[in-house]
């Protein structure tokens, strides 16, 4: 199925584009999401720490899946993900 | 004693006495210097109960050792008691002025007393002399800098000056400096208490430092780290400035819309049109404070807006976020009008902004009218009405007097069940980060011993967010979920100590994400100290426990300081649905770990014997 991906700041650069669409097999979840997108190394470092908690935000439709089932969440076609990084300041 | 002048000047302001005196270097050690020198000062010469807008209240004004170091070092501290939440109170603020005021000859400058007359302080090369500003009381703060740098007939003599709203003690009141803000805690009511106008300082004489050969080292290494900077947030501010944290913080709830109501792109779509891009489209040039490699501010002009020509500094987060979302106000020339009148007239954004949006859902509710605000039409997203709303609070003129004290008062006095509406902890309003969004922070609301700052903890955001930050390879902290309150206590102890000393140091946070920052080995260069990292954490602890001291020797129960019903609430919809947090165990346990009674907030006696303060903190 389709998902539909938005990249926000760091990630615009790391993709080289804002906007994706991905291809998840059905029932797919975000990790097999995550498994598409971030498949090196290099690029799993940009979203989980040494003890695999993740750096950024993921945003399915709008909300973050750590308030749903993390990376287990259930996705379904035509979802939006808002792939962006953790950022503070004042 | 090197990096330190070596003295400080007491300003009795109801007798016009000067009197420097001469500081040991263990104090210094003990203090480091900036709000570290402040609270030490402070705790000395006041006796408990004091009135902060009274004749015993005491007003500090600091530097530290790495101030004017070519190190990034270029903030200063305003230190005294906050007449917000009645306890201790402290507030930083970047430019020029710190170096300056180093360069004069002083490490800090401490009022007491009440003038007759308004006057300023004026400090050149070490000779301090009280001058008249009759003349100036009513002035704005552009009008102010123009006259004094006039009078004085030297356009480089650096200010810190309040406007109308601090003469009149309005606690929404900044000291301002070079469009800057040392706006939290209401210091600004206490300065225009005492009758103290400005502090203007003119100084050429350069502090030597133990170790120049190792500093030009470590400074240059710092200066490649930021040159070459692979940090995203040091990237992020060295290209924008805090601008881009709008664009950052609204998609995951971080960033309070609707004065804290709602989260997340979403709940406010016209967001985009004060993204760090739109304000980019009117910089004019980039600013950075004196000596610091990232220039992260900038100047703007905003040619023929509906509020007319504006040039002035670009806004920051915090004030988009304040006058932008947290009013549902998208208009950029508002938010940039609203800016203006704030570094105009000396202005707290965040205080102003929370109690503007306070007062919007106070009208919306039809807890307030036409009738109250004078006509003005407070609804969301009003631009018109933000601008006005601004401008009367900086008068203290009609509905604007209901609010120059910021959220809290203006709950008290409006009453009708507003409380609810208030966004603030003990007094103070809470900045532009939801702590459920950025937690770091939230232990900061929690813990720290002033409540609701956006500039107290740092350290343990970037930790959480799984970023490097200045020591994070040294304090080598497990990875942890940010949500374990317990696992995380011991951890926000030793963060918030870092913190202390980063700011008390006369540092900046933003260079902590430069990744090349030695703040350490440059404290050792500068004094010839054989600083550690423990000596690093144990001060810091230091400094946190004689603030808390303070506020529990004034009578502060900082354990009532709750955060509001809305912000403790777990999100029913948006980014941070269903994130709970649990605010009355991060205050237990951070207490607890920062050895702390968690019931009563007091630091335990073992604490005040470890960390060498029994001679001072003998009264609680």
């Amino acid at each position: 199925m389709k998902i539909r991906v938005r990249f926000l700041l760091d990630f615009i650069k790391i993709f080289g584009q804002n906007t994706m669409e991905v291809r998840v097999p059905p029932n797919g979840k975000v990790s097999d999401l995550i498994d598409v997108l971030f498949d090196s190394d290099e690029k799993r470092g940009y979203i989980f720490s040494e003890n695999n908690y993740l750096k950024g935000h993921f945003l399915l439709n709008g909300v973050n899946i750590l308030g749903l089932d993390g990376l287990q969440t259930l996705l379904k076609e035509d979802d939006e993900v808002v792939i962006m990084p953790n950022m503070s300041g004042g | 004693m090197f990096a330190y002048n070596g003295k400080i000047l007491f300003v009795n302001l109801s007798t016009g006495e000067i009197e420097p005196r001469e500081l040991d270097e263990s104090l210094y050690r003990q203090f480091i210097g900036c709000l570290g020198l402040g609270i030490r000062i402070i705790y000395e010469n006041t006796k408990p109960g004091f009135d902060p807008l009274g004749p015993d209240s005491m007003l500090g004004f600091s530097v530290g050792p790495l101030t004017g170091s070519g190190l990034h070092g270029a903030r200063f501290a305003i230190t005294g008691k906050s007449p917000m939440t009645g306890g201790w109170g402290d507030a930083n603020c970047g430019g020029s002025f710190a170096v300056y005021f180093k360069n004069a000859g002083y490490d800090g400058v401490f009022f007491t007393g009440i003038s007759e007359k308004p006057v300023y302080l004026f400090i050149k090369n070490g000779v301090a002399e009280l001058r008249d500003a009759s003349h100036l009381w009513g002035k704005d703060v552009y009008q102010t800098e123009e006259a004094i740098k006039q009078e004085l007939e030297d356009s480089r003599v650096r200010i810190c000056s309040i406007g109308p709203p601090g003469e009149r003690l309005a606690y929404c009141a900044a000291v301002m400096h070079d469009q800057s803000a040392a706006g939290r805690s209401g210091l600004a009511a206490v300065m225009g208490s005492k009758r103290l106008k400005a502090f203007v300082v003119q100084g050429s004489n350069k502090v030597p430092v133990a170790d120049p050969e190792r500093l030009a080292q470590l400074r240059k290494t710092f200066l490649q780290g930021v040159k070459n900077v692979q940090h995203p947030w040091g990237q992020a501010l060295r290209d924008y400035g805090t601008p881009i944290f709008f664009d950052a913080l609204i998609p995951p709830g971080s960033t309070p819309i609707k004065n804290f109501a709602v989260q997340g792109e979403e709940a406010f779509p016209d967001y985009a049109l004060c993204k760090a891009d739109e304000f980019m489209k009117y910089r004019t040039r980039r600013h950075a404070c004196l000596g610091c490699p990232i220039a992260c501010k900038g100047w703007l002009e905003l040619k023929d807006s509906k509020y007319g020509s504006i040039s002035g500094t670009i806004p920051e987060y915090e004030t988009i976020t304040m006058f932008g979302s947290d009013c549902l106000v998208s208009d950029l020339a508002a938010v940039v009008k609203a800016n203006d009148l704030c570094n105009q007239y000396g202005l707290d954004t965040i205080e102003v902004g929370a109690t503007v949006a306070f007062a919007i859902e106070c009208y919306e509710n039809g807890l307030i009218d036409d009738k109250d605000t004078g006509g003005i039409e407070l609804k969301w997203g009003n631009a018109d009405a933000l601008v006005a709303v601004v401008e009367k609070i900086a008068r203290r003129e009609g509905f604007g007097d209901v609010l120059a004290d910021g959220v809290k008062v203006a709950a008290d006095r409006i009453g009708k069940g507003s409380e609810k509406y208030a966004m603030h902890s003990g007094g103070q309003a809470l900045p532009a980060h939801d702590p459920r969004g950025d937690v770091g922070l939230g232990w900061g609301y929690c813990c720290d011993a002033t409540p609701g700052r956006h500039t107290a903890n740092h350290v343990k955001h970037s930790h959480d967010c799984k970023v490097a930050f200045t020591l994070s390879d040294r304090l080598n902290f497990p990875d942890l979920d940010p949500l374990d309150v317990d696992a995380n206590a011991g951890i926000n102890a030793v963060c918030s100590a870092v913190d202390r000393v980063i700011t008390s140091a006369g540092l900046c946070f933003f260079a902590m994400w430069t990744e090349q920052l030695p703040l350490i080995e440059a404290i050792a260069a500068v004094t010839g100290w054989d600083f550690t990292l423990e000596e690093c954490i144990k001060t810091g602890r230091r400094i946190d426990a004689l603030r808390q001291a303070f506020n529990i020797r004034e009578g502060v129960d900082t354990t009532e300081w709750k955060m509001p019903e809305r912000v403790a609430a777990v999100p029913t919809d948006g980014p941070m649905k269903g994130k709970k947090l649990q605010f009355d165990r991060m205050k237990l346990k951070g207490y607890e770990a920062m050895g702390w009674d968690p019931k009563t907030g007091k630091p335990l006696a073992s604490t005040i014997d470890e960390l060498g303060l029994r001679e001072l903190v003998d009264d609680l």
